[in-house]
Order: C-alpha cells, then structure tokens, then sequence
C-alpha cells in the first residue's frame, strides 16, 4: 500500500463495542449506505428494581461503492464509533466486494488520527 | 457541456444531437500512462475522465505515480480507467470507447460515481454504475479515491495483493 | 416560501428587451422554479451592466406561468446568450419556448419521461430504494427523507 498523508479520507472505521445501534448514522446518510441490524436484550442488574432493555448489533455494512466520502455519519455518532482513518487499498473485483461488514470495517481501526 | 456553439473550446465534430467522439479521444489521440518504477507492471494505461475524479487521475500524473507509457511495448494490456459521473447519455461513448481498446484488456471503474451512481445514485440522468455499460475488473472505492489508490488498484491488476 | 427577487415582467419579452436597451447586456442567471402550491412555474433572470465609470448595476426580474400549460416568449432577439438557459428550462421543466430558434434537447439525449426538474417527478430510484433508516426496531410508522408520502404509494 502506497504512504498518503495520515489526515486523508481513506475510509470510516467502526468501534463495534462503542455502536449502540442508534441509527442516526443511517438515518443521516445521503445515499443511504450504512445499513445496521440489532435486536434488544433484557439486562439485569444488581440492584436494579427492573431489568434494562438493550440494543445489541447484529451487523453493520457501509457500501464503499455507494458512499460520498462526506463524513456525515462520523459527525452524527455521539458515541465516536466511527472515524476517519486513511486506509485506501481496499478496491474489489466484484461491486458486492464493496460492501463490508463489522469485521472488516474494525480491521480499518483503530486509527492514529483517535 | 458540449457543443459546437461553445465558443473556444476544440471542434470535435459534437452537436446538440451528438456528444462528440469521446471514443475516437480516448482511442486514438489520448496519451497513455505506466506505473513508475513498476516495469513488472505491464500495462497502458488511458483516462476515460468523465467527472471531478479525472483531477485525481490527473493528480497522480503530477505527482509522478503515473508516467508516459513507453510507445511500443508488446505484452502490455490496456486499461481503461472511468474516472467520474457516467450518464446515460453519454453510456453510449464509454461503450465505444472501451470497444476501440486492443485485446488484451481491463476497464477500472475509479470513485463512486463509476462504481454505483454515488451520489447521484437517485438521479434521472446517471448511469447507476459504469458495470451496467461495460465488464469492469476492478472498482476503486472513494469520493474521490486517492491517486495512490488508483496506483494500488492498477498494480493489483497484475500483481495479486 | 422565499419571496421571488426583483419585479414583476409583463409582458415578459418586452421588459427584458427593455433592460438591455438600457445597458443591462449581460446575461448572468436565467432559470426556472417549479413553484406547484401556486401552480405556476417562475422564471427568473439577473442581469448585469457595467456604468462607464465603474461598479457594477444589477436587476433582477421574473415572470409566472401557468404550470399546467407553461408558455415563455423567448428573448433570444435581445439576448441571444439565453437561447442555451431557454432550451435548458423547456426541456427541465417542460415550458413551451415561444419563438426560440432551436428546443433541441440539450442535456437530456434520449430520456423520456416528465420534466425532472418538476417537483412532482418522482425519483424512481428512491422510489425502488427500500431506506436503511426505517429498519429500526421497534417503530412502525417512518416518514423517508427526500421522499413525499405520494411517491411511496406508487410501490
């Protein structure tokens, strides 16, 4: 992989432990490339007179063939699990290539930029 | 926009009925580029500029990850790199341009546009991805990508990462 | 809904021939509004005249239309630079140009369909287009960004 500058807009890396499935990202995408499933747990805990309902993701996919590289849903997560990293080397043979999950969107981070 | 009322710009036989021979331009009389420093890396590289992505392509030129591609070097395949916004009227000339291109040969869809429509991926007027006109090998992710993803994107044609 | 700039234009084409009589000879700006809870599409225009001893003059001026059979005198004889903004709002907003010397198409090779610049044109895409954002759990009723309730009715 060829050095770039480390602020460059390579790609958007995802903190899957700090994604509380809130969907503003997806919610403020333009073109609507951020796609995320969750499902809510009961939690218990001591002390608690009721057990607490929580979302827990099940997957989170960007379309890098879709996305405008705009930076909005970075801007939106108020829990910082996404960020820009300068990872550019991820062209596919297929246009399904593009699409990445958690997996690969963790393996983007963590960034130098944090 | 085109036109052949469009004061100071080049003649190329375009009309209000007829975009011009955008295929004859990236055919015939349009220079073609090299990996630097990869003479493992054989190809000929040609820039169908269609959008702001072309800057990028441009960009690597300048900054010498791209350089004139030696006139007569036989092995080499020709790549078509889509840089920019492909619109169905224009689908036509990207059609014709990548059909002129000699055997051996790849086309890289370069940005979101070439890949999907990006952007514009709700428009009435934009190719809703460059594969719908022609077979793509290889489609770089950006808006824009970066030239040195253009660069990784071109070795990888021939070296497998 | 922004109030329109400048003056009302009647009659269209005698008004802008008027202006550039005076001086205001450079064409800046001529567009269209789709304007349909008026049900009237609004043409606009900027014009620019530079005072021989310096500055820069402006006006603007605009005239409404019937949307449902929209009817524009074209003011190529005075102006001749509007003849690509004219065939631009003919094919765009699907105004009839009256006296222009030349509608062919000028961006839209080929496309049939309504007016894309029309509000009421829907964008199939976002028609087609399941959004991500209504998948969340629990809410039954989402209203998609960019999409009138009408066009998800054509589904």
């Amino acid at each position: 992989m060829s050095d770039v500058v480390p602020q460059a807009r390579g790609a958007i890396a995802l903190d899957a432990a700090a994604c509380t499935s809130c969907m503003l990202c997806v919610k403020e995408c333009p073109d609507w490339c951020i796609h995320i499933e969750s499902h809510n747990e009961e939690v218990s805990e001591p002390g608690a007179r009721r057990p607490r309902s929580v979302a827990v993701l099940d997957s989170f996919t960007i379309d890098w063939g879709l996305c405008m590289y705009c930076g909005i849903c970075v801007e939106v997560c108020p829990f910082d699990a996404l960020q820009w990293v300068s990872t550019h080397d991820y062209a596919a043979a297929e246009a399904d290539g593009l699409r990445h999950g958690i997996a690969r969107l963790e393996e983007f981070g963590p960034s130098d930029q944090r | 926009m085109t036109g052949a009322d469009s004061p100071g710009r080049p003649d190329r036989g375009g009309s209000a009925d007829s975009p011009g021979d955008y295929a004859a331009d990236v055919a015939g009389e349009q220079r073609e580029y090299a990996v630097a420093g990869r003479p493992d890396v054989r190809i000929h590289v040609r820039d169908l500029g269609l959008a702001c992505c072309a800057v990028e392509f441009a960009a690597a030129i300048g900054r010498g990850l791209l350089v004139p591609a030696e006139p007569d070097s036989p092995g080499s395949a020709a790549v078509l790199v889509v840089s920019g916004t492909v619109t169905d009227a224009l689908a036509p000339q990207v059609l014709a341009a990548w059909e002129a291109l000699p055997e051996p040969k790849a086309a890289v869809s370069f940005g979101a546009c070439s890949n999907s429509g990006g952007p514009y991926w709700d428009s009435y007027s934009v190719t809703k991805g460059v594969d719908r006109v022609i077979p793509v090998t290889t489609y770089v992710p950006g808006c824009p990508p970066r030239p040195e993803a253009l660069v990784d994107a071109l070795v990888s044609l021939v070296v497998p990462a | 809904m922004s109030a329109p700039p400048g003056e009302l234009w009647e009659p269209w084409a005698a008004a802008v021939a008027r202006h550039v009589a005076d001086g205001y000879d450079r064409l800046d700006l001529l567009t269209a509004v789709d304007r349909p809870q008026s049900e009237q599409i609004e043409v606009v225009i900027h014009l620019v005249r530079r005072p021989a001893d310096g500055g820069l003059d402006e006006v603007w001026g605009h005239t409404l239309l019937d949307r449902a059979a929209p009817v524009l005198d074209s003011v190529t004889d005075a102006l001749p630079s509007a003849a690509w903004h004219e065939r631009e709002i003919h094919e765009m907003f699907g105004v009839e140009v009256r006296g222009h010397p030349d509608l062919r198409p000028l961006l839209l090779h080929g496309i049939d369909g309504p007016p894309p610049l029309r509000k009421d044109t829907p964008l199939v895409a976002r028609i087609e287009t399941p959004w991500p954002g209504a998948e969340e759990t629990g809410r039954r009723r989402v209203s998609v960004p960019g999409v009138p309730a009408e066009w998800l009715e054509q589904r």
